[in-house]
């Protein structure tokens, strides 16, 4: 049984894997069959597919990893989740619909700490292997522009 | 229907008037009475605030041009006639046959 | 274009030395030059990009956008031809549309609810006769002469250009006959869809940005992501090609497979042991006929990219002269199969904001921008591939930079 307090518990883990600079833990929260897209509030909205962020499948998301580590060339910061408490939006076969708010703030030597993205998560979360995990999260940021680069996932 | 009275309505003027709850704007045109819808169909103004000038309404908002008797709009913004109703004068009455 | 010239201190003067392979940092960052920029070129004898037909399908639909510091709106007429007019009421200056986008059969200024047509004529005004015979415009105010600005349109296969000039060419002199045949290439006519938009602000000038899609000489050096997973290389068969004035730069390449990698032209970021998953993402569908990739710089404001295959208009809106906003609008055509357009939204994992061998770019234009304004008396050095700006058969080359320096300088004066 998904309940409230175990998706706020699995966001919670999620955004300590990523503020703490632990990339290869990230695709442990999702399924082989997971969607996850960093896209704008502006083509959510309008229906149009194009992302930020595009992963079809477990192997898209472990790539992210990959080129981000290996090839990507950026100024370091490092980034600071915020995530409101998960609203249960609807049950579905294996699990549930959930929706929860976030705030992402960028810190960089030198500047001072900004709010790169605010936004919500929209998710499908089922039990796997165990656990809790992402089939889908679609990460829909109100912000019109992105600030400059977006490095890595939210 | 009974909704004014002629002499409040002197020559070259318009006034509106309720028929119903429809708000009607009726007009003096050479001491002959007409009567059209009084929202612009451009952008529901009241043409009873317009101008009138011989047999043609302003629209007092953007301008609209319509012709009075038949309703036609004769210049935009507005792309959709006025319309009319029939009116008749009875003694100082004036009375319009709701549509 | 204005009368009066712009002041430009004698200090910003062109360095004599080598004055083709020199650029002063002062223009990434004067406030005066980006003032002249704005009045030069932006609202000068040039086709700024607007957008694309298939954003506005219907009529009435329209768009807000911006030329240079310009906002401007692209409306479909009710015949279906396209207007641009500028986003500004003509009584009080305020802006008429607000949202990016919508559907409308006029605009009226929500300030005092002047009213324009499609075509920006201003078709009338509340109380234009006062109210009670008091108050009013004056008898003599002239409808006609108060419309808004009204920009000259040009529809290049789906592709839409703007002009606030009376005086520039045609299009297809505007772009050559090499130029203009590379983007019908991808323009056609054939009918596009639009797949989405990223939206960014980049943190250095816009020409930095300009000269990044003129300059392959990067492109598998910072892109480590280009050369590890085979989409581009230093030896693949390529070509930098400009118009005949230097404004426009095209830049031609190939992709190749992983498999062919030879080993000696290697270079220290390549990670010969990485591999994706993901196949799709680095591996292209052919779908132009001559097997090329093609990237356009099209002055001022506009890069037509095609990669792999993902296509896409990036369009830039200088904010100031340290800042751009760079508007990605992604599409395929209206014929796509499935299979196609499943390729073109897996490759757009290569381009926006988190692009693969794009969030690099983002990242080094800040850094040369930061750079560029601490010494604006210093210049940079663009000798690779010579001294001229000819056309070139390889990417070991600053030529197309060089040559749009050399129109950059004609128009602007320097």
């Amino acid at each position: 049984m998904l309940t409230r307090v175990i998706l706020d518990d699995l966001n919670a883990r999620y955004a300590y894997a990523l503020d703490s600079g632990k990339l290869d833990l990230w695709p442990e929260f999702f399924t082989d069959d997971c969607v996850y897209k960093i896209i704008s509030n502006e083509n959510f909205g309008l229906g149009y597919p194009v992302a930020a962020i595009y992963c079809d499948g477990i192997g898209m998301v472990r790539d992210r990893v990959v080129a981000i580590m290996q090839t990507a060339v950026y100024e370091p910061r490092t980034y600071r989740h915020f995530v409101g408490t998960a609203h249960i939006t609807g049950q579905e076969e294996g699990g549930v619909t959930s929706e929860a708010n976030f705030a992402l703030y960028e810190s960089i030597a030198e500047r001072e700490p900004r709010i790169l993205f605010v936004g919500r998560y929209v998710d499908r979360v089922v039990m796997a292997d165990g656990a809790p995990r992402l089939r889908q999260r679609l990460v829909v940021y109100d912000n019109y522009r992105v600030f400059n680069s977006l490095i890595f996932p939210i | 229907m009974r909704v004014a009275s002629v002499t409040d309505l002197p020559t070259g003027e318009v006034r509106q008037v309720a028929l119903g709850d429809i708000p009607v704007a009726i007009y003096n045109i050479g001491g002959k009475i007409f009567a059209t819808e009084d929202r612009c169909p451009h952008d529901r103004a009241f043409m009873s605030e317009g101008y009138l000038e011989d047999d043609h309404i302003e629209c007092p908002m953007h301008q609209a041009l319509f012709h009075v008797p038949t309703g036609k709009v004769m210049r935009g913004p507005a792309k959709v006639d006025l319309r009319t109703f029939e009116a008749t004068v009875r003694g100082d009455d004036i009375l319009l046959k709701p549509r | 274009m204005s009368e009066q010239p712009l002041e430009v201190p004698e200090s910003r003067a062109w360095p004599q030395e080598g004055s083709t392979t020199r650029v002063p940092y002062w223009i990434y960052s004067d406030p005066e030059i980006y003032k002249r920029e704005m009045e030069r070129i932006f609202r000068g004898p040039v086709w700024c990009y607007v957008g694309l037909d298939a954003e506005i399908p219907k009529p009435g639909d329209y768009k807000t956008t911006w030329i240079g510091d310009r906002p401007v709106i692209v409306v479909r007429d009710e015949d279906s031809s396209i207007n641009v007019v500028e986003n500004r009421c003509a009584h009080r200056g305020a802006r008429l549309c607000w949202a990016p986008r919508g559907n409308s059969s006029e605009f009226k200024c929500p300030y005092h609810h002047w009213s324009y047509t499609l075509k920006g004529e201003l078709s009338g005004m509340p109380f234009r006769r006062g109210v009670g015979g008091k108050g009013g415009m004056p008898k003599d105010f002239d409808l006609a002469a108060n419309g808004l600005r009204r920009l000259r349109v040009h529809n290049e296969g789906g592709l839409l250009f703007a002009s606030f000039s009376a005086d520039v060419e045609p299009f297809d002199r505007y772009c050559g006959s090499e130029v203009l045949s590379y983007v019908q290439r991808e323009f056609s006519g054939r009918p596009l869809q639009v797949l989405g938009y990223n939206r960014q602000i980049i943190t250095a000038n816009w020409k930095l940005y300009f000269e990044n899609l003129k300059d392959p000489y990067h492109a598998t050096l910072l892109h480590a992501f280009f050369v590890t997973f085979g989409l581009w290389r230093a030896d693949a068969e390529s070509a930098c090609v400009s118009s005949e004035d230097g404004k426009h730069g095209v830049m031609i390449s190939r992709n190749r497979d992983r498999a062919g990698v030879d080993e000696t032209s290697t270079l220290s970021s390549f990670h010969s042991e990485l591999v994706l998953e993901d196949k799709d993402t680095v591996t292209p569908r052919r779908e132009f006929a001559d097997g090329k990739v093609v990237g356009i710089t099209l002055f001022p404001c506009v890069v037509l990219q095609q990669q792999a295959n993902t296509l896409a208009t990036r369009h830039l809106i200088p904010i100031s002269p340290s800042q751009v906003e760079l508007t990605w609008t992604f599409f395929g055509y209206a014929d796509d199969d499935e299979a196609m357009t499943r390729l073109r939204l897996r490759h757009a994992n290569l381009m926006g904001p988190a692009g693969y061998v794009s969030m690099d770019d983002s990242e080094v234009l800040n850094q040369t921008q930061i750079g560029a304004t601490a010494c604006p008396d210093d210049r940079a050095v663009l000798e690779m591939g010579g001294k001229t700006a000819d056309n070139c058969d390889h990417m070991v080359s600053e030529t197309l930079i060089r040559a749009f320096y050399n129109y950059y300088r004609t128009v602007m004066g320097l």
